[in-house]
């Protein structure tokens, strides 16, 4: 299938060429500056509801482990077939069910998270500066969501190098006001005795932990497929979320076992840090939700083939008016936070379980597609099924029983329950369909010169 | 505007020691200040000069122009932006700094900000590489 031309932007559609491919710090600093944000932080204050510190941690390394190993295997994908996540879900699960699948799993997921952080950002711009009206909830949220829009619009080069400009500061400062947080409520002594409200088992923290981040796991790809050579976007998300997601939970997590009410961006104004919490607020959530919405715009490409940088604008602009309607009837709470991530945990690991169980045994094993490189080729000509319906099964029964025995028994993780049901039902029923003869595939869709 | 490796080398070997020079000045202020600010702010200036002395390292061994820029823009690009630590950290009333030496902090993240920004575009020049490399 031969290469092609770049119609929509930013290789929406197109493979990634070797001119544009870049270095392992670079994919690092990207996926750092998705975890550069003050969303983590609170998420880790959340957890403080649940687990002491050592829990906490343990768990959240639990999560994060689970975490990149997913991303370390979708990634792969990317950076071995140069495609975009949603152009990889053709394969698994057919040209229309990717087109559904790419816009549940970011067209609309990441959309609501480019809200949702910006919301945020203009929650944390009004703690700041309480009494300025610029700085009001819904009027910061307006203004940070066009900032947060700048990025996306011109594409991969500016998102690496705002991560460049601002991760390094953001990882040194983030620790150093939480050594202070420590410092300044007890001492690492009071942190070990500090007791959390309502214990839960630890299955919960881990479904939380995975499901704050699994979409990022997902889309590893959109990023991974600029990587130079294989293994380094896959080994750089690993890297981000192993080492830096539980320092940056703790972070949130610990204050919040010794101050029980305060977030740490109220803590360090406290202490006098306004400038760093200007930087850190401004900037971080700005390298994260420019990503957001960048993947956003690609999954909307894959569905509805008009230039990137107007999905950019369109879901930008739906997410700003959303932010600013939280901000005006929503109110500030982590519960929502908690809501979000355990809703996301619910549906998208049953997607990612399919798209890894094609790559990894159904092409190779079933099908006899031995050679990485070449297992999902793509490009104009290429044939896909219109529909995968294995896939849809697995989607379909994986997602209702992780959010169904949860229900039943909150000790149960869903997102595990959801992520092994639908990896062991699909492989079971492509098996099936391979020896026995049936078809799998429904339909057919030959890819344009486009690449749509 | 491509140069030689060699010139290459040498003029980035020259900004980065200045940097090595204020990774080593921020560790010796750190050292005349509180408790609180003497751990925190020197292990922020030992973990800026390591990245520096690998960058130099890194910069040192590559073979041609366009592997020495690279190199030469991931390091500068950590240690401007290093530059926010010093320059928002430093005014914190936690630290207890005196008010010359967190003047002197302050100045420090300055110049890391502005030469960062001043050596990304000269490297770019030099080498034709990406700021996004």
């Amino acid at each position: 299938m031969g290469e092609v031309k770049d119609y929509l932007g930013d290789y929406a559609l197109a493979k990634v060429p070797e001119a544009e491919r870049r270095t392992f710090l670079n994919q690092l600093m990207i996926f750092m500056g998705v975890l550069a944000v003050w969303a983590a932080v609170f998420a880790g204050a959340a957890l403080a509801a649940w687990y002491d510190a050592v829990t906490l941690v343990v768990t959240v390394v639990i999560g994060c482990i689970i975490l990149g190993i997913i991303a370390y295997l979708t990634g792969f994908i990317g950076s071995r077939t140069r495609a975009s996540t949603y152009v990889i879900l053709r394969h698994p699960m057919g040209r229309v069910v990717a087109m559904i699948a790419g816009i549940i799993i970011s067209g609309i997921s990441a959309m609501i998270w480019f809200a949702y952080e910006t919301w945020l950002f203009g929650v944390i711009m009004q703690g700041v500066f309480p009494g300025v009206p610029f700085m009001k909830v819904e009027v910061a949220s307006v203004w940070g969501g066009i900032l947060m829009m700048t990025t996306a619009l011109v594409g991969y080069r500016a998102l690496s190098i705002l991560s460049y400009f601002i991760v390094p500061a953001w990882f040194i400062i983030i620790p150093m006001a939480l050594a202070a947080a420590i410092d300044v409520n007890g001492g690492w002594d009071a942190l070990l005795a500090a007791a959390p409200p309502q214990p839960m088992g630890i299955a919960a923290g881990i479904t939380f932990t995975v499901g704050l981040y699994i979409v990022g796991a997902t889309i590893a790809p959109d990023v991974t497929r600029f990587s130079r050579r294989p293994h380094d976007g896959p080994l750089a998300w690993f890297i981000h979320v192993v080492v830096f997601m539980p320092i940056i939970m703790a972070a949130g997590g610990f204050l919040q076992l010794l101050a029980p009410g305060t977030n740490l961006a109220a803590f360090m104004v406290s202490l006098g840090m306004i400038w760093a919490v200007l930087v850190t607020g401004i900037v971080g959530q700005w390298s994260t939700n420019d990503n957001n919405l960048y993947s956003s715009s690609l999954a909307w490409c894959n569905a509805i083939p008009i230039k990137r940088v107007y999905w950019v604008a369109i879901m930008g602009i739906i997410g700003t008016i959303i932010a600013a309607l939280i901000a005006l009837g929503f109110g500030v709470s982590l519960q929502a936070l908690l809501i979000f991530g355990t809703f996301l945990g619910t549906w998208i690991p049953p997607m990612t379980a399919i798209m890894i169980a094609d790559y990894y045994i159904v092409r190779p094993y079933l099908l006899g597609e031995k050679d990485a490189t070449k297992r999902y080729d793509w490009g104009p000509g290429t044939e896909y099924s219109m529909v995968n319906w294995p896939a849809v099964v697995g989607i379909v029964v994986g997602g209702f029983l992780a959010w169904w025995a949860p229900q039943v028994n909150p000790a149960i993780p869903g997102v595990g329950i959801g992520f092994g049901v639908s990896f062991i039902l699909f492989l079971l029923l492509m098996t099936i369909c391979v020896k026995a003869g049936i078809k799998y595939g429904l339909g057919k869709w030959i890819e344009t010169e486009k690449g749509y | 505007m491509a140069v030689e490796v060699g010139t290459f080398r040498s003029f980035f070997t020259k900004l980065n020691l200045v940097t090595i020079i204020l990774a080593i000045t921020i560790l010796i202020l750190s050292m005349l200040s509180s408790p609180k600010a003497q751990g925190m702010f020197a292990a922020f200036a030992i973990i800026m000069l390591v990245i520096t002395i690998i960058g130099q390292l890194r910069v040192s061994m590559a073979k041609e122009l366009k592997q020495a820029g690279e190199r030469a823009v991931q390091t500068v690009w950590i240690w401007t932006s290093f530059g926010f630590v010093p320059l928002t950290m430093a005014p914190t009333p936690y630290f207890e700094f005196t008010t010359p030496i967190m003047a002197a902090m302050m100045v420090i993240g300055a110049i890391l900000l502005l030469l960062g920004a001043f050596l990304l575009l000269r490297i770019k020049k030099l080498t034709g590489v990406y700021l996004s490399v």
